[in-house]
């Protein structure tokens, strides 16, 4: 098959599905809707399998369907395909991670009225993240960028009877937006500045450009903001934890998996372009740890499972972005897979959980889940193991990576990174330990129906599960292995910053690292195994207080943009627009219409009165032409 | 233009008609402007309008300039015109409102 | 005959067919007349060839004294408003049908020979034709409103209509004196004006003088007080009508009279640029603290004209590329969401954006269509609204990136206050006494259909359009930049 073919069947099948699902959705059966919807993300995965395994991808390839717009006057913008092996890496993330998750989605919406529209957003999703992958020009990755902001909005509201979920909805979209509007404009610059907008175009021009140019750094610092909309860096992280309104396999999918790594691969991708600004690497560098230790310190607090687990996910892309910080790209890519696969993972199991709960979220009504729901026990254990860098999961190979890459550019960034991975270990064993272990706190009737999940729920958990274990084999560290298979991959498109790695400092930070995991294990189970019901209920003080309510971060951007932006416009509306703008812009003709009113009794209907007005008109006149003479 | 006064002037000088005139047309208007009955204020405007006339056709002798004493016969059939209507016109008035109170006519006021 | 007049006539002689048939033939002969329209100028559009040249010209002497002729012809500026022109009236007309027993002839004679009025102005090809119709198409508007509409309409229409004809006076005196100063008589066409030379600070006193005219019928802050009153009392059809169309005649002129005061745009540029961000921002702000629908979306054209007239000053290629697209996109998507809010209020009789609250659980159809339209205000890619929008903050970017991230701040607060309304008014809990809600009808379905349809393909397949309108800006001398 030649490639052209494949990019159709890579990019088509999710929107035909969405078109399907979408016009018809209403007439088809949900098994049929459920099928149609999966082939999508199956096929674009095969295809996107068969090309790796067909096409050494010596040369990028470049697949241009038709002339979308041109700016200005010869620069056409064109709706076109690019392919190279970042690219393929993510499609492999994107397809694969969402073919599962839409799997499990047939399990999991199965009782939802909305069944076909539910599966017509999540293949929109998808396309929309196809097109941000594939784009080759920034306009296209900005439609694509916009697309998964959108299906986003609509699939946080998906419950759209609920203002609560609406509203969260609206939030993040509207945040999403201000990274956007970032974006956009470094778009912008970089169009006004290289005369185009295609990526690859671009990134050869910059050969002749030098460090630190004024120019640069304003761009990758507009590129950053948008990344921080998207990827849930300080400030912009607020909408994330709110986004969890949506139903779980959204949370897993778009607010885990794909759609939050976003960012990190535009930074991946023009890794060129942000490797000549040092200053905006340092300014990622310092978001990323900030947002890394702010979220993961929010996380120890809650008691929602699903609010532990999107803060998780903020303090993961804090990770990310810290990665990219230190120009080490392809590390971040290898973070982004192995997060995609056991975040994919913690959250589809808590889906699980809260399925098997009839919709309980709060861990102080859980507990003791083990007996009842031992697969999901399992492979929730398999994620925790994972997420908290236990040798030899996942998590543990590209979070060292990134690890030891930020020693070697920043000790103290390094500092705060370890701290937050400790807090991670932490959050990650109390929210384990306080579901699965002890005794059931929540009802007994609740108890009763507490039931394990069907196999097409489990199916694709048992398949993350697998990954999550084997996933960060795919980067060994030089000490294990000679050659790191993804950065192999990558290095033909990500030019890392080569960072020296002590071996000494690295069996160090291994050593330490299991060390302090088995004492926090030790002290979560103590502490929450088999902890009551009150525990939780307690009112938190001091710094608890301050993580439980999320650092008043929400009440802050209320009080600083939102309301005053808000009684401004309703000032406008009610007083500025009538009693000032209307009155300045009618003010001659109301001044005419009053003059008239205040000159109507000159005109008295007293003939003498006008003979004499006459008169003395005439004698005024008659004195002004004689003097004038 | 010249200023040939011909034989008239030396035994009656312009200065006299001028003084009539102004007299006459100052005699008028104090009527219009003071007198209420509207007759009266007609006749008032008639004497103005005689006042003008005189004027015309002295200065027409005086500048020997046959111009003014033309217009005087244009002024005394428009004047003619005029006292028909505007006699008409108190006629209707004074059915109307059974006064010849020229203070309430002030009906068209705004 | 392939004259453009045949296509300004056309609405007259439907106009004239209802004064003879009887009153329930009305509105089904306004319908076909408007329709055919359509027809007739997409017949007349698939014969133009893209090209600097104005094509079926019609011109007759008119008043011999000044020389004045009346001169109209298609050319690639006045082709996207006449196509929006003409695709609006048979919304307009299928949107009133739904009142056909309150509507009588006159109504439809009315709308016909306003269809007229602005087919004449937007084909204009000289200043004192498009002066005459511009006055022109103000008048039957004037009496639709006048004769339709809510309790308040009267006092509307009069403060619309003295905002109005102050507006005109003012171009009125401009045009004259432009003529007086070039010292020519003949008025020509538009090409002619052009080529005059004449004195930055005469053209700055037309350019005051036309600004004026035009900020006030677009309208532009902070001559915009008229729209809103207009917008919530007029008869809602019609303001389908007024929203889409003849809130583009301001901006219209801006670009037709472009080149004759370029050098006094350029010097002028920031102020008004600036008047045009300060105006953006305020109504967004207005818009996201209304509750009445019609309301909301005259605030939210305001800052959409706002963005387009910013678009027009920054005198770039793509500033004016994407203000003349972003014209005919907002336009339909205007018309969509105005028709939309008349078909809610037919059937909740509640200007309220609560008023519908839950119908899309009922309606998914209209909450699909909604949305969509609701998209494209908010300049999603791929929708129509987003070229527009992108090229004129790309303009803007290229003038100072400053202003076009002020401009940009738009994308924010439109997302805010578009998403606010189309969720309350279509989310939440149902309503109770919404359940007995007339599904939508095959009417509105088709007409939201094609709106649809439109936006998504002139978001997706924009660039032939595009090159139209930058072969329109090409007639534009003077520019600063080539982005």
């Amino acid at each position: 098959m030649n490639p052209e073919i494949l990019i159709h069947l890579i990019i088509w099948p999710t929107f035909i599905g969405f078109i399907i699902n979408g016009l018809f959705g209403s007439m088809l059966s949900k098994t049929a809707s459920g099928i149609i919807a999966c082939a999508g993300p199956l096929i674009g995965f095969l295809a996107t399998l068969y090309l790796y395994l067909t096409n050494p991808l010596l040369e990028a390839i470049n697949y241009s369907y038709y002339n979308w717009f041109s700016i200005g006057l010869a620069n056409p913008v064109n709706f076109s395909i690019y392919i190279d092996h970042l690219t393929i890496l993510m499609l492999f993330i994107v397809t694969g991670v969402g073919t599962l998750i839409h799997v499990y989605s047939i399990g999991y919406m199965h009782e939802d009225k909305g069944f076909s529209r539910f599966f017509a957003y999540l293949n929109l999703f998808l396309f929309s993240m196809l097109l941000l992958i594939t784009g080759s020009n920034l306009i296209l990755l900005f439609a694509g960028w916009e697309g998964v902001g959108l299906c986003s909005f609509l699939l946080i509201g998906f419950w759209f009877k609920n203002p609560e979920y609406n509203k969260a909805a609206r939030k993040a979209f509207v945040m999403n937006r201000i990274g956007d509007l970032g974006f956009i404009l470094g778009i912008f610059l970089l169009a006004i500045k290289f005369n185009s907008v295609d990526i690859v175009k671009i990134q050869g021009s910059f050969a002749n450009l030098s460090m630190n140019d004024p120019s640069i750094i304003l761009i990758t610092i507009l590129l950053f903001i948008g990344v921080c909309g998207k990827s849930a860096q300080i400030p912009l992280f607020t909408w994330l934890p709110d986004a969890m309104a949506g139903p779980t396999p959204v949370s897993a999918l778009i607010h885990a998996a794909t759609m939050v790594t976003a960012g990190i691969y535009l930074v991946a991708r023009m890794n060129i372009l942000f490797s000549l600004a040092p200053f905006t690497l340092n300014v990622i560098l310092f978001v990323g740890v900030a947002t890394a230790i702010i979220a993961a310190t929010i996380a120890l607090k809650q008691n929602d499972i699903k609010k532990v687990l999107a803060y998780s996910t903020v303090s993961q892309l804090g990770y990310m972005a810290s990665a990219l910080g230190v120009a080490a790209y392809s590390t971040a890519i290898f973070h982004v897979m192995t997060h995609a696969f056991f975040k994919a993972l913690l959250f589809l199991s808590a889906g699980s959980v809260i399925h098997g709960l009839h919709g309980e979220q709060d861990i102080k009504n859980m507990g003791g889940l083990k007996k009842k729901m031992f697969w999901t026990h399992l492979v929730f254990l398999i994620g925790t193991l994972a997420i908290t860098g236990c040798p030899p999961f996942a998590g543990f190979f590209s979070k060292d990576e990134i690890l030891s890459s930020v020693y070697s550019w920043n000790f103290w960034a390094f500092v705060g990174l370890s701290f937050a991975s400790i807090c991670t270990a932490w959050y990650m064993f109390r929210l384990y330990f306080s579901t699965f272990h002890g005794e059931f706190r929540g009802d007994k009737h609740v108890w009763n129906h507490v039931h394990e999940s069907s196999w097409i729920m489990l199916f694709p958990l048992v398949v993350l599960a697998i990954l999550s274990i084997l996933g960060g084999f795919a980067g060994m560290p030089e000490i294990l292995s000679e050659r790191h298979f993804l950065h192999d991959f990558l290095k033909y498109n990500v030019v890392d910053h080569t960072h020296h790695v002590n071996h000494f400092f690295e069996y160090c930070l291994w050593s330490v690292t299991v060390l302090a995991l088995a004492i926090i294990v030790w002290l979560t189970y103590n502490r929450y195994a088999k902890s009551s019901k009150e525990k939780f209920e307690l009112e938190p003080t001091g710094f608890s207080k301050l993580f439980a309510n999320k650092y008043y971060l929400d009440e802050i951007f209320a009080n600083i943009f939102t309301n005053p932006l808000k009684r401004l416009g309703s000032w406008f509306k009610n007083t500025f627009d009538s009693k000032v703008i209307d009155i300045l812009v009618q003010l001659p003709g109301n001044t005419l219409d009053k003059a008239s009113i205040e000159l109507k009794p000159i005109q008295s209907g007293n003939i003498s009165w006008y003979i004499i007005s006459i008169l003395v008109g005439l004698i005024f006149f008659a004195i002004l032409f004689l003097v004038k003479l | 233009m010249e200023t040939a006064s011909p034989e008239i002037f030396s035994s009656i000088p312009l200065t006299h008609y001028i003084l009539l005139s102004t007299t006459l047309f100052v005699i008028g208007l104090i009527g219009v402007m003071v007198r209420k009955n509207i007759i009266i204020v007609f006749m008032c405007i008639e004497i103005m309008l005689n006042a003008a006339n005189l004027m015309l056709t002295a200065t027409s002798v005086y500048y020997n300039n046959p111009g003014g004493q033309i217009m005087v016969f244009f002024t005394m059939t428009v004047a003619a015109a005029e006292v028909a209507v505007g006699l008409a016109i108190i006629v209707m008035a004074f059915k109307n409102l059974n006064t010849t109170n020229i203070d309430l006519f002030n009906k068209l006021k705004g | 005959m392939d004259s453009i007049l045949s296509l300004i006539l056309f609405p007259l002689f439907f106009a004239l067919l209802i004064a003879f048939l009887n009153k329930k033939y009305a509105a089904g002969i306004a319908l076909t007349g408007s329709g055919l329209s359509l027809f007739y100028f997409l017949y007349l559009l698939s014969g133009f060839k893209n090209s600097l040249k104005v094509l079926n010209e019609f011109s007759i002497p008119w008043i011999p004294g000044i020389e004045a002729e009346l001169h109209f012809g298609l050319d690639s500026l006045s082709i996207f408003m006449l196509l929006l022109t003409c695709l609006v009236f048979p919304i307009g007309i299928l949107a009133s049908m739904k009142y056909e027993e309150h509507r009588s002839k006159s109504y439809y004679i009315l709308l016909l020979i306003g269809l007229t009025a602005l087919l004449g102005f937007f084909s204009a090809q000289n200043d004192i034709t498009f002066y005459v119709f511009f006055e022109l198409a103000l008048i039957p508007f004037y009496f639709i409103i006048l004769m339709y509409g809510g309790s308040n309409r009267k006092k509307a229409v009069f403060k619309f209509l003295m905002f109005t004809v102050f507006g005109s006076f003012l171009m009125l005196a401009a045009i004259i004196y432009f003529h007086s100063l070039t010292g020519i008589n003949k008025t020509s066409d538009w090409a002619m004006l052009y080529d005059m030379e004449i004195s930055l600070s005469a053209q700055t006193w037309i350019l005051a003088g036309i600004f004026i005219a035009f900020a006030i019928k677009s309208p532009l802050f902070p001559f915009h007080t008229w729209q809103a009153d207009l917008y919530s009392e007029g008869d809602r059809p019609t303001i389908i009508i007024i929203a889409a169309v003849l809130s583009k005649m301001g901006l219209f002129g801006l670009l037709r009279f472009f080149n004759v005061v370029d050098d006094a745009i350029l010097h002028y540029q920031m102020p008004l640029i600036i008047l045009c961000l300060i105006g953006i921002i305020y109504a967004a702000l207005v818009a996201w603290r209304q509750s009445s629908m019609s309301r909301l979306l005259a605030y939210s054209s305001l800052s959409h004209m706002g963005m387009i007239a910013a678009g027009i000053l920054t005198a770039s290629i793509s500033g004016l590329q994407g203000s003349i697209f972003q014209m005919l996109s907002h336009g339909i998507v205007a018309a969509g969401l105005f028709f939309i809010v008349d078909l809610i209020m037919f059937r909740t009789n509640n200007s309220s954006i609560y008023g519908s609250a839950g119908i899309a659980s009922t309606q998914p159809k209209l909450a699909t269509y909604f949305f969509l339209l609701c998209l494209a205000s908010v300049g999603l890619p791929l929708t129509s609204g987003f070229i527009g929008e992108f090229d004129i903050l790309l303009g803007l970017a290229n003038t100072n990136i400053y202003l076009s991230a002020i401009a940009g701040l738009s994308l924010i607060f439109g997302a805010i206050y578009t998403l606010r309304f189309y969720q309350k008014s279509m989310f939440g809990e149902m309503i109770e006494s919404n359940n007995e809600w007339a599904p939508i009808t095959l009417n509105e379905d088709y007409v939201l259909i094609i709106l649809v349809i439109l936006v998504l393909a002139f978001g997706f397949f924009p660039s032939s359009w595009l090159d139209l309108a930058d072969q329109a800006t090409a007639s534009f001398v003077h520019l600063k930049s080539k982005i």
